[in-house]
């Protein structure tokens, strides 16, 4: 997205906070995050597996309750008690494309149907066709496939017609959960650019959460990093690249897998530490290091981060 | 080079599914040699894992080898057909590292006892001196505090460290080839770095012979010595990892190269591959990837390519290596490998 662009946001997360489990014992699997998602944009949340970003997303689809902190969609309150009114809108807005194709199509219904739910009772039989039919051809499938099951087709056909679910609704807000990562090389390829398409005819804002940093670097805008719960560090996905501060970003980064024999042989990796963290009287907090670039630091990590910059 | 550890020879390997004929491997030769590190590349469906399976007898009961040889010391692994004669192989000689931690450990039995059901079987070793070498492979693996690990049950272990236990199995059994089959793609990728590095030490401590299988070339990049990349059934290039990466011949292998996202232009599509894989339940006629490739050769469509040779160790099933065909340049892109410009982030 250029800089000239004006920037309007459309979904504001505040100091959000998850919980799961007992009362007694709850487990945080959210703490107190916060990121703006700009209309047009892709903004990418990347962490390992349990950090909470499948978790943040579920929680703005309204999935997973929120234990604090507030959603705000075009300016509205979402989560927490909405309105029906609301509530109708926002789950026909903002929707969910899922990582596993083979798990997150019902197998006994045809794919009319499985495109279809979400419109079924508003919809009158012909009209409905006819967006079904619409929906398969947005994403590269033939209107004919839509009498048939879900087994009849490859990895990446069925995550095309879960992409055409989603686009049935005409949503704005799609959030995109490892959408690419069950599939193979070439069918990934495939896969992006059907998003990015749509995104450029749709005028689509996706949140694209993955584990998958090099994918990332060429479809985001911007990118979170989120380590157990955490937002550590926010920036535009190439100042993320070339300046990474957060050790668990440096750590992150220097773990991809990069198709070159000769440097990925020679290539050190970093291990994070978070017992190199000092918090106990200096607490951290999440802070604008430079315009756009955010990162979960205290003070004296902050002086030290903007050392780095300077070099 | 060496005399090969593992020679493959005009392997041909069918299934029957509903009555009818899958020709998973087509004709495929392989050398492997003794201390090397190959990586055999590819989709899925391309038959990388029914290839490497086949050296082990692990293919399902409606598979079987129609033709071709598979020497290894000796022996030709292709006319087996009685379980007891895998058995000498399997793990003992060849042994496997699957791709799924989660399901490769029997969840009723702990760490310790698995490891050491290994060892007493394959180094013949009882009682404390079967528990002391448990314990110091476990060690090996990097996992800490073995004595206590070893009483837990594979759910108390993250899915990593289940892993590690799962390469402690197959290293226990002391084999001399050690096939690891996407180790790593069910991992994070600071656990996969870890996990990668772990195996390389051990092929190195215990002086292995490594065969790869992933459709990960970050991975591949990471590891391998050699690669062979396989489409359709068939090997149809192999190379050192730098002549596979920095100077392909084989339109698929430009194909796959291409579609790496670190190789696409922000705000521009990324090449994708047209179409799909062939139906290998059809005869497949010469090039199998000349339906997809954007410059097909017409004889491409006629008579399978030979394999060329385009140094001593780099060659490639592709009629655009003849002296007769038209001069096709790889795509553009792919030259960046070479550059070293994505080696680095």
């Amino acid at each position: 997205m250029s800089e000239e662009m004006k920037k309007e946001v459309l979904l504001s997360v505040k100091d959000l906070v998850v919980r799961f489990g007992k009362k007694r014992k709850p487990f945080t699997a959210v703490d107190k995050v916060s990121f703006d998602i700009y209309k047009g944009e892709t903004f990418g949340l990347v962490g390992e597996s349990g950090s909470g970003k499948t978790t943040i997303g579920r929680a703005v689809i309204r999935v997973a309750p929120t234990a604090g902190g507030d959603i705000f969609y075009s300016g509205e309150k979402i989560n927490g008690k909405i309105s029906k009114e609301l509530d109708k809108s926002i789950t026909r807005k903002v929707q969910m494309i899922f990582q596993d194709p083979m798990a997150s199509l019902n197998e006994r219904a045809k794919v009319d149907y499985i495109v279809s739910e979400g419109i079924y009772k508003s919809t009158k039989k012909d009209e409905r066709k006819k967006l079904v039919d619409a929906a398969l051809m947005d994403v590269g499938l033939l209107p004919e496939f839509s009498s048939r099951f879900p087994h009849e087709f490859s990895g990446g056909q069925r995550q095309r017609i879960g992409i055409a679910r989603a686009l049935i609704m005409q949503p704005e807000f799609i959030i995109a959960d490892e959408p690419i990562s069950a599939l193979d090389v070439s069918i990934r390829a495939q896969v992006l650019n059907l998003l990015s398409d749509l995104q450029k005819k749709r005028n689509l804002t996706y949140l694209f959460i993955s584990h998958d940093l090099s994918v990332m670097r060429f479809i985001c805008d911007r990118i979170a990093v989120i380590h157990k719960g955490k937002i550590v560090e926010l920036a535009d996905t190439e100042e993320l690249f070339q300046h990474p501060l957060h050790p668990y970003t440096r750590a992150l980064l220097s773990a991809v897998p990069m198709p070159d024999p000769v440097n990925e042989k020679h290539k050190e990796l970093i291990v994070y530490d978070p017992s190199i963290h000092h918090y106990e009287t200096d607490k951290p907090v999440w802070s604008e290091i430079t315009p756009g670039h955010f990162i979960y630091a205290n003070q004296a990590e902050l002086e030290n981060y903007q050392k780095d910059l300077m070099k | 080079m060496s005399e090969p550890i593992l020679s493959v020879r005009n392997l041909n390997f069918k299934f029957t599914l509903r009555g009818k004929t899958l020709h998973a491997i087509r004709d495929v030769s392989l050398d492997v040699y003794p201390g090397e590190s190959l990586a055999i590349v590819g989709e899925s469906g391309s038959g990388k894992s029914v290839f490497t399976k086949s050296f082990m007898g692990l293919n399902d009961k409606n598979g079987w080898v129609e033709s071709g040889e598979i020497l290894y010391s000796g022996m030709d692994l292709a006319k087996f057909t009685q379980e007891e004669e895998w058995l000498k192989i399997r793990g003992k000689e060849i042994a496997m590292v699957m791709q799924d931690p989660m399901t490769s450990l029997n969840p009723l039995k702990t760490i310790g006892a698995q490891i050491m059901e290994a060892i007493e079987l394959h180094q013949h070793l009882k009682g404390a001196k079967a528990r002391q070498a448990m314990l110091e492979i476990l060690k090996d693996v990097g996992i800490q505090n073995p004595e206590k690990r070893a009483k837990q049950y594979p759910h108390e272990f993250s899915g990593g460290m289940r892993q590690r236990v799962v390469i402690a199995i197959a290293v226990a059994c002391k084999p001399k080839i050690l096939i690891c089959d996407e180790p790593t793609t069910a991992l994070d990728v600071t656990i996969q770095a870890q996990i990668l590095k772990l195996i390389k030490d051990l092929i190195a401590k215990y002086n292995l012979t490594a065969i790869y299988i992933t459709h990960d070339l970050g991975v591949v990049a990471n590891v391998a010595e050699r690669i062979a990349v396989m489409y359709a059934g068939d090997i149809i290039e192999i190379g050192k990892s730098e002549e596979i990466f920095y100077d392909p011949k084989h339109p698929y292998t430009w194909a796959l190269l291409s579609s790496l996202p670190q190789l696409g232009v922000k705000g521009e599509d990324l090449y994708s591959i047209k179409g799909t894989p062939p139906n290998l339940f059809q005869e497949i006629k010469g090039d199998p990837f000349a339906p997809r490739n954007p410059k097909p050769l017409k004889i491409d469509f006629v008579k399978r390519p030979p394999l060329f040779e385009v140094t001593p160790t780099h060659k490639a099933r592709t009629w655009l290596l003849d002296p007769r065909a038209p001069k096709v340049e790889p795509p553009e892109s792919i030259k960046m490998l070479k550059d070293g410009r994505i080696g680095k982030l």
